[in-house]
């Protein structure tokens, strides 16, 4: 329990003064309310006496404003609540966001995409989730606790000696709820594992639904389903049983504080020691109070199904800090990208990007690429080609930095490039990948994602090399991944983003592909003229790239084949001649 | 429609879908079976309403009867009397409320078996259109949303409305101008609060709106983390989640200032209408005709006849929020599945002697053909490779052969008659299948090789964890059948699920084998393990394979090569090396990577 609240404690912290506001509010809310049987009690009284119009007719007219009092704290002690509970979900949502746009790749394949997602919405936003929890589920124990001791406060001014007899059971009830709070976690958590259990049943049978239909093993995964439905029935019969039982009989345990009012109340109205009009505040006191103490207990449960999605979000931020201890380029920032490939180095210009003894796998998987030994000079144009699953998309992907090399280095210039800050390498890369990447917003935003102001000066020159639609303009708005352009020109968008910076360093996905003959040709033009330094690296399976490049980098069984011009290779190679025989 | 596409599912909760009376109707055939214990808890619930509402009456007898007689015993008797009432409606309430959860838990859980059955039923064609994500929330989440529907909520409804009566009638019966009063304002009650629902509903709708669209950007940006990494963008993704969650926080805020401004406007009704009885009820206190008990009895039933209007509006919007839920779920219970047994069925051939597909077309969506006018003769006891390019249609003739998919034109006959007319699950007895995707469940070794079939004893898994060489699995103190294995096979190596998964294959000793071969490559150690275990496999079986070892390749006695959705070359491995064609090619330039040590 400290666990959770000490987690939430920096977004308390973050919105004190809403969080304040809400307390304040609270506290006259509950003062207000409380006070209503008190007045109450007078006119009871005025009418149980001597009836003297007037004076009731005073009280009434209190009971109406504190009434009206009392109705507007508590529209806004629930509203405000609700508002904070917005801000303090949007306040994990954009740290967590952040963690996770910061997390390195390798941990990233940790993740499936969808819980990254259900992290940052459903585990924040869910019923009775987070953001119910950091105003509503912690304000209203507060509120119960503080209802509960004005209640008393006022009693005791009414009679102290009927306020303890009321409360007497007040200890068991307390005593009750600490024996019963570890029952019903208990059993929730059964409920939460049965839950799980469903959930990996149902997701690991239609991942692996192929082989269940096409054995016709239906019926028994069927018969596994039920199995593990039936268990998770149990589970629930349990929590229902302990909820209804708690709800019942809790709420009648406390409710004998109301008989012994009743009993002891008339006594002492009898003696004379209370008036009619004390009897009535204290059974309106005590039929109130029974919701409060069950509050507060509801509110340990709910922490407890709080800490399940803290825990989540925790696991999000953590793989951030222990990310940020290791970076060591931090001492770099601020260098020059230009000093970082003309390097004080023996023939720079032939080494702009080296690779050795590079090899990339995943975990325990086979090396998608292996001894990759390279030497790219400044300014070239090079061509990846190889058969389908050769490891071309990974050595882009290692190159720009998106991947870390299992073993071996690639060094950019004089620097590894593990050694480069975000920002160095940001203004390095341009990088079209396979999968575009385009966003929801205008092909303005698309391009420059916020980085710089994109003149129509600019806008112009990008539009030429990379061969749009002469008749787009820059706030055409598109959805998500690119719908609302066709393939070739979702491609070419992604290389505006990619070149608008204009990189030392281009890397492209197979990008021509989408392209015509015709207008390859003119990309290529195009694009040297407008990027005339930059080193150009184009995976590809088009013969008019590879012809362009000025070396060609085989790539075959994981490895590279052979480094040659097109030409030199189509003669020598008879497989690469092949490649290209097939796709003419 | 409610398979649209991933990104819809954050509008799952979306107010809409059904109507109230619909999802009655729809939910009514689940709630059946368990009619007499919803009849009887509905009772009980009412039984403890009236005695609820017997507790002011017990009061006011005190005030009026009991307190002003002087008599202390008086008092005790109605103390005791009060005790039982509370006393009785506890036992009754939770018998009533457990009783009534009970048999919502088990409406549920049937809605999930049913659903689950039936999206089994469905078939592939309808599976493989939605992630898998998405059929789990199906069945998970969305069902969970009826628990309340089917339990609670009804309950709440009833005694709300059985409380509202009560109160009503017995303040008539004690005195009918507290009655005239109270009476004169349920309509405004009623209107305000209909009006309520029917005002802040589109706003809902838009409130649901904004919130996903804060998911879609926390979507989008989440799947191109590489991108925005690579541009050092995250500020620019940061800013922009930061604007949708502004706007939802903005909007979502007002809203919430606005329901609470109209609910407490109408509790409000309740103390001015307390105001004005209290006003006149001095006067009628005063002139005799009222007594201070009936004041008390009517502050105490006051709050028992406006509450429930309010909660009632409360609960219909629940219910609402449920309809969608309950929409998807009943729009999906009734789709019909796609391939099912023709009318009259026969049986399947004793002995598979050929396998013929005769001018074969198919397509996964309209006017994108991925098999052409396909034709070929497979004899039984011969091995068929399939070879191409991916996404030629290779695997589609896998799929037509299990009879996933049932062909656009076309037919496949098996001794000459057409598939179609085998029952479904007699023809997928008959045949072993390996898929590339290897399909290894979170269970234990026995239930991946039998597949929870428990008629597979065994005796037939270990033969056939032996015949595929991976007995090693369950030997040498490597565990029993009962090893657990992960989640996609995670703590086996990747020889080791290979060679699982065509053991699997075995269990039932098919006479057809249909294997897509695991186009990933293994050490060359595994690699021999697993061809000498594909030979045994496919010795004496009539065999149709998606082939990626060349090893495989050479021993068919046919290989078509599909590219385009065509077949291209049909032959031998020697006739089509001879010929120097596609097959020459695509032997060079796509298979050679992953043949291993085959060659």
């Amino acid at each position: 329990m400290t666990y959770v609240l000490k987690w939430f404690k920096r977004y308390w912290r973050h919105r004190w003064k809403g969080m304040t506001a809400v307390l304040i509010v609270t506290i006259l809310g509950i003062a207000v309310k409380t006070l209503y049987p008190y007045i109450f009690k007078f006119i009871v009284d005025g009418l149980a006496q001597d009836i003297d119009l007037t004076n009731v007719r005073s009280w009434i007219l209190i009971i109406l404003s504190v009434g009206i009092l009392r109705e507007i704290t508590q529209w806004l002690l629930p509203a405000m609540r609700f508002m904070m509970n917005l801000r303090i979900a949007k306040d994990m949502r954009s740290e967590h966001f952040r963690a996770v746009l910061k997390m390195r790749p390798a941990i990233f394949q940790n993740y499936r995409t969808g819980d990254l997602i259900t992290r940052l919405t459903d585990d924040i936003d869910g019923d009775l989730k987070l953001s119910w929890y950091s105003a509503s589920g912690i304000m209203r124990p507060i509120e119960a606790g503080l209802t509960l001791s004005f209640s008393i406060i006022l009693m005791l001014t009414l009679s102290w000696k009927l306020t303890l007899i009321a409360m007497s059971p007040l200890p068991i009830v307390i005593w009750l709820i600490a024996r019963t709070e570890s029952i019903q976690e208990k059993a929730y958590s059964q409920r939460q594992k049965r839950t799980s259990e469903t959930v990996d049943l149902l997701e690991s049978a239609f991942s692996g639904i192929r082989i269940i239909i096409g054995s016709a093993a239906e019926a028994a995964q069927s018969g596994q389903f039920n199995k593990t439905i039936a268990k998770r029935i149990r589970s629930e019969e349990k929590v229902v049983l302990i909820r209804s039982f708690l709800e019942s009989f809790g709420s009648m345990i406390n409710q004998i504080g109301l008989v012994i009012v009743i009993f002891a109340g008339s006594f002492f109205v009898l003696q004379g020691h209370i008036s009619l009009g004390d009897f009535y505040a204290f059974v309106a006191y005590l039929g109130g109070l029974t919701e409060t103490i069950w509050t507060i207990s509801w509110f340990f449960v709910s922490t407890k199904l709080a800490e399940t999605s803290v825990y989540r979000l925790k696991e999000l931020s953590e793989t951030q800090d222990s990310q940020e201890n290791n970076r060591d380029f931090r001492e770099y920032e601020g260098e020059e990208i230009r000093e970082i490939l003309a390097t004080e180095r023996p023939a720079t210009k032939m080494n702009a990007i080296i690779a050795e003894n590079l090899s990339f796998r995943y975990q325990k998987e086979q090396a998608l690429l292996e001894n990759i030994n390279l030497s790219i000079g400044l300014g070239k144009i090079i061509a990846i080609v190889g058969p389908v699953a050769c490891g071309k998309s990974t050595l882009l992907e290692l190159i720009a930095g998106i991947l870390e090399p299992s073993s071996g280095k690639i060094r950019i210039g004089a620097k590894s490039i593990s050694r480069l800050s975000a920002e160095e390498k940001a203004r390095l890369f341009g990088y079209v990948p396979q999968d575009l990447s385009l966003f929801s917003g205008n092909l303005n935003d698309n391009i420059t994602l916020g980085r710089m102001e994109l003149t129509d000066e600019l806008w112009q020159d990008i539009k030429k090399a990379a061969v749009f639609d002469p008749e787009l303009i820059q706030a055409k708005e598109i959805s998500q991944g690119g719908v609302g352009l066709s393939g070739g020109q979702r491609a070419r968008l992604a290389l505006a983003r990619a070149i608008a910076h204009k990189p030392q360093i281009l890397l492209l996905d197979d990008v021509t592909s989408a392209l015509d003959a015709k207008t390859e040709r003119l990309f290529w033009n195009e694009i040297r003229r407008y990027l005339p330094k930059t080193t150009i690296i184009a995976a590809t399976h088009r013969e008019a790239t590879a012809a362009t490049a000025d070396q060609v980098i085989w790539l075959n069984n994981h490895t590279i084949s052979a480094i040659d011009q097109h030409h030199k290779l189509l003669d020598a190679n008879p497989a690469y001649r092949r490649l290209f025989a097939k796709a003419g | 429609m409610w398979w649209n596409d991933y990104e819809d599912d954050f509008n799952d909760d979306m107010p809409g879908g059904l109507s109230v009376k619909a999802i009655f109707q729809r939910i009514w055939p689940f709630i059946q079976p368990y009619r007499r214990t919803f009849c009887f808890s509905f009772f009980l619930g009412l039984l403890g309403v009236a005695l609820v509402l017997y507790q002011p009456v017990l009061l006011k007898r005190i005030f009026d009867i009991d307190l002003p007689s002087g008599e202390y015993r008086r008092v005790l008797l109605t103390g005791l009397i009060f005790l039982a009432t509370m006393l009785g409606s506890a036992v009754i309430n939770f018998f009533s409320s457990w009783l009534l959860q009970k048999a919502g838990v088990h409406v549920v859980n049937d809605i999930k078996v049913k659903l689950f059955d039936h999206f089994l039923r469905l078939g592939l064609s309808f599976l493989e259109r939605y992630p898998v994500g998405k059929l789990v929330s199906r069945i998970e989440s969305d069902t969970q949303r009826l628990v309340a529907l089917s339990s609670t909520m009804i309950l709440r409804v009833i005694m709300s409305i059985g409380m509202l009566i009560g109160a009503v009638v017995i303040l008539a019966i004690i005195d009918l101008r507290l009655f005239a009063i109270v009476f004169a304002v349920i309509p405004i009650l009623f209107a305000g609060t209909w009006l309520m629902f029917k005002w802040l509903r589109p706003y809902f709708r838009e409130e649901r709106s904004k919130y996903s669209e804060v998911s879609a950007v926390v979507a989008e940006f989440v799947k191109s983390v590489g991108i925005l990494q690579l541009y050092n963008r995250g500020s620019w993704a940061e800013a922009r989640l930061k604007r949708q969650n502004d706007r939802y926080v903005q909007f979502t805020s007002r809203i919430g200032f606005m329901e609470y401004a109209i609910f407490r406007g109408l509790a409000f009704m309740e103390i001015l209408v307390t105001v004005v009885a209290l006003w006149l009820g001095a006067n009628w206190i005063k002139a005799g005709t009222l007594t201070v008990g009936t004041i008390v009895l009517f502050a105490q039933y006051i709050a028992q006849i406006y509450w429930p209007i309010i909660m009632l509006t409360d609960q219909l919007a629940e219910i609402q929020r449920a309809g969608a839920a309950a929409d998807r779920i009943f729009t999906a219970l009734d789709q019909q599945p796609q391939i099912k047994n023709c009318e009259k069925t026969i049986p399947v051939p004793e002995k598979i002697s050929q396998i013929e597909f005769r001018n074969l077309s198919f397509s996964y969506s309209p006017g994108k053909p991925v098999l052409k006018n396909v034709s070929f003769i497979l004899k039984g006891g011969e091995t068929l490779a399939l070879v191409g390019p991916t996404g030629g249609g290779k695997s589609t003739i896998v799929n037509l052969v299990c009879r996933f998919y049932d062909p656009d034109d076309g037919e496949i006959l098996v001794n000459g008659i057409n598939l179609k007319n085998f029952e479904l699950e007699a023809w997928r007895k008959r045949f072993g299948l390996v898929l590339q995707d290897l399909c290894l469940f979170p269970a234990s070794l026995r239930d991946n090789m039998r597949l929870f079939r428990e008629n597979i004893s065994d005796e037939q898994i270990h033969l056939a964890l032996k015949t595929a060489g991976i007995e090693r699995l369950i030997q040498n103190g490597h565990g029993s059948l009962d090893k657990i294995i992960a989640e996609r096979g995670a703590n086996l190596s990747q020889g080791e699920r290979q060679l699982l998964a065509l053991a699997r294959a075995l269990t039932l000793d098919p006479e057809l084998l249909i294997l897509d071969e695991a186009s990933s490559s293994v050490d060359p150690g595994t690699e021999a393990a697993i061809q000498q275990a594909l030979q045994k496999l496919l010795e004496d079986r009539t065999n149709i394979i998606v082939a990626h070892r060349l090893s495989t390749i050479r021993n068919a006695s046919q290989i078509a090569v599909i590219q385009n959705g065509l077949i291209r070359e049909t032959g031998t491995h020697e006739a089509l090396m001879n010929r120097n064609g596609i097959y020459a090619d695509l032997l060079e330039t796509q298979l050679v990577h992953s043949q291993g040590t085959a060659s």
